[in-house]
């Protein structure tokens, strides 16, 4: 399969993209932006118009007991209802048996976290149909374990056939917060599980690096990910912007800039 | 008390309560890490060696993520709380945890009655707007004083929320107060083209 050059769709990207610029091939949506029911017609415009792929937040791989019903419910709909390529989520639980914090959280890398994310990523793709990308998130705490993240990316990969997604921005800014060689992190990782990218450029901040998704790529990010695509064969690399939107210009300069680095020789 | 921290304070007085996973752990760690304090490592190992200023850091970035989204359903009472908003959302969030697909509506309705039980002044449009799009209401009326007129809110086509205010009979799409107001909707709260509260 062809490399392809995408965004994460945004309603307020909708004008820009009515317009089917050049530089974007494919899109990406958040499945819980259309959970509910919500924006039935854009997601059938969006699925004439554009491949898709689903992307999810709040599946919680890393929660032991069940996935919540109607989270799986509402992503399996939303993925059938676009027709999505494949489906991901993220290495991360967000909510607990006792309190949902609503946004992404590290699990620690043990034996005990590898059974619960296989079960889950085994019933995520027998109810898509699809094969799952697993992300590596960011992260600003950082959990003893039994094996590093790469080392458990790839067990899951081996015991699931799912992918991986992997979030070069996220690699990049954990790599500086907590002080460790993102190539050497990326060594361990098998390579050929990657199928998709996301990048997008990080914010600093004085606490550290931080993954705002509102930044254009710096140089020094750009750099590693040259290192992985000389690497890899992902299916989509994807820019993954949620604020400042002013510059479509701009956005589709980065877009084109990205078709430039994964250009093969 | 939140529930996490009943729950916490449950398990130390309880020795022989069931050991808690870790994730549940980190759960509560998370949800208020002053609260809670640090487990003795034989109970949970790994997680009474956490370091307590990442998971303080991890801790505030939970509470921001919340803030950036209610702040962007509720900017009038934002701008109202001024640069003291953060601190009071803070206040506020590390005891009320919402849950569901309208989690950040949820969270941002808990706020606005949770600043008006502190005798906070709100933007009454915007709790009337909440009450709509958390499902709690078809349709809201009250009175603006600010923009003097009747305000109306109900959910419209598409799922969006639509808003009108009422002057001398006339409709206006924007309280003048407002001085047009943000847009939103209960997919994305945040950059809706089309909702009107």
């Amino acid at each position: 399969m062809r490399r392809r050059i995408g965004i994460g769709w945004r309603p307020a990207l909708d004008p820009w993209l009515s317009t089917f610029p050049e530089e974007v091939a494919m899109l990406e949506l958040t499945a819980e932006h259309f959970f509910g029911g919500e924006r039935r017609a854009t997601l059938h415009q969006l699925r004439r118009d554009y491949p898709l792929v689903v992307h999810g937040l709040g599946l919680s791989l890393g929660t032991p007991g069940p996935i919540d019903r109607e989270t799986l419910a509402e992503f399996v709909r939303v993925a059938d209802a676009v027709d999505a390529e494949w489906v991901s989520d993220h290495l991360a639980f967000t909510r607990t048996s006792e309190v949902d914090l609503g946004h992404l959280n590290p699990i620690p890398m043990t034996a005990c976290s590898l059974a619960i994310v296989i079960a889950h990523i085994e019933e995520v793709q027998s109810r898509t149909g699809r094969q799952l990308l697993l992300e590596n998130i960011t992260s600003h705490l950082r959990l003893p374990g039994d094996m590093n993240e790469p080392t458990f990316l790839n067990a899951v990969r081996e015991a699931t056939g799912c992918g991986f997604l992997l979030d070069v921005t996220n690699l990049f800014i954990n790599s500086r917060n907590h002080g460790f060689d993102p190539v050497a992190w990326f060594g361990q990782l098998d390579p050929t599980g990657v199928r998709q990218l996301h990048v997008v450029g990080y914010t600093q901040t004085p606490e550290g690096y931080e993954d705002f998704h509102a930044a254009a790529i710096q140089h020094d990010l750009r750099d590693l990910i040259e290192f992985v695509l000389a690497r890899t064969n992902p299916d989509l690399i994807l820019l993954e912007r949620d604020q400042d939107f002013r510059d479509i210009a701009g956005l589709a300069d980065e877009l084109r800039g990205l078709g430039v680095v994964h250009a093969p020789a | 008390m939140n529930c996490a921290v009943w729950g916490w304070s449950m398990h130390l007085l309880n020795p022989s309560h069931e050991r808690p996973d870790p994730i549940t752990l980190l759960g509560r760690l998370l949800s208020d890490p002053q609260s809670c304090p640090l487990p003795d490592d034989g109970d949970v190992p790994g997680i009474g060696r956490l370091d307590h200023h990442q998971l303080e850091r991890q801790s505030r970035g939970l509470v921001s993520k919340r803030w950036h989204e209610v702040r962007s359903l509720i900017p009038m009472t934002a701008r109202m709380l001024g640069c003291d908003g953060y601190r009071r959302f803070a206040a506020f969030a590390r005891s009320h945890w919402p849950v569901g697909a309208k989690r950040h509506v949820a969270d941002a309705l808990m706020f606005l009655r949770w600043l008006a039980r502190d005798k906070q002044a709100i933007n009454t449009c915007e709790l009337r707007a909440m009450r709509v799009m958390a499902g709690e209401r078809r349709v809201a009326i009250g009175w603006d004083r600010t923009a003097a007129a009747i305000h109306i809110c109900w959910h419209g086509a598409a799922s969006a929320v639509q808003q009108r205010w009422l002057r001398w009979g006339l409709w206006y799409p924007r309280s003048h107060a407002s001085g047009g107001a943000p847009h939103v909707s209960l997919s994305d709260p945040r950059r809706s083209r089309t909702a009107s509260v």
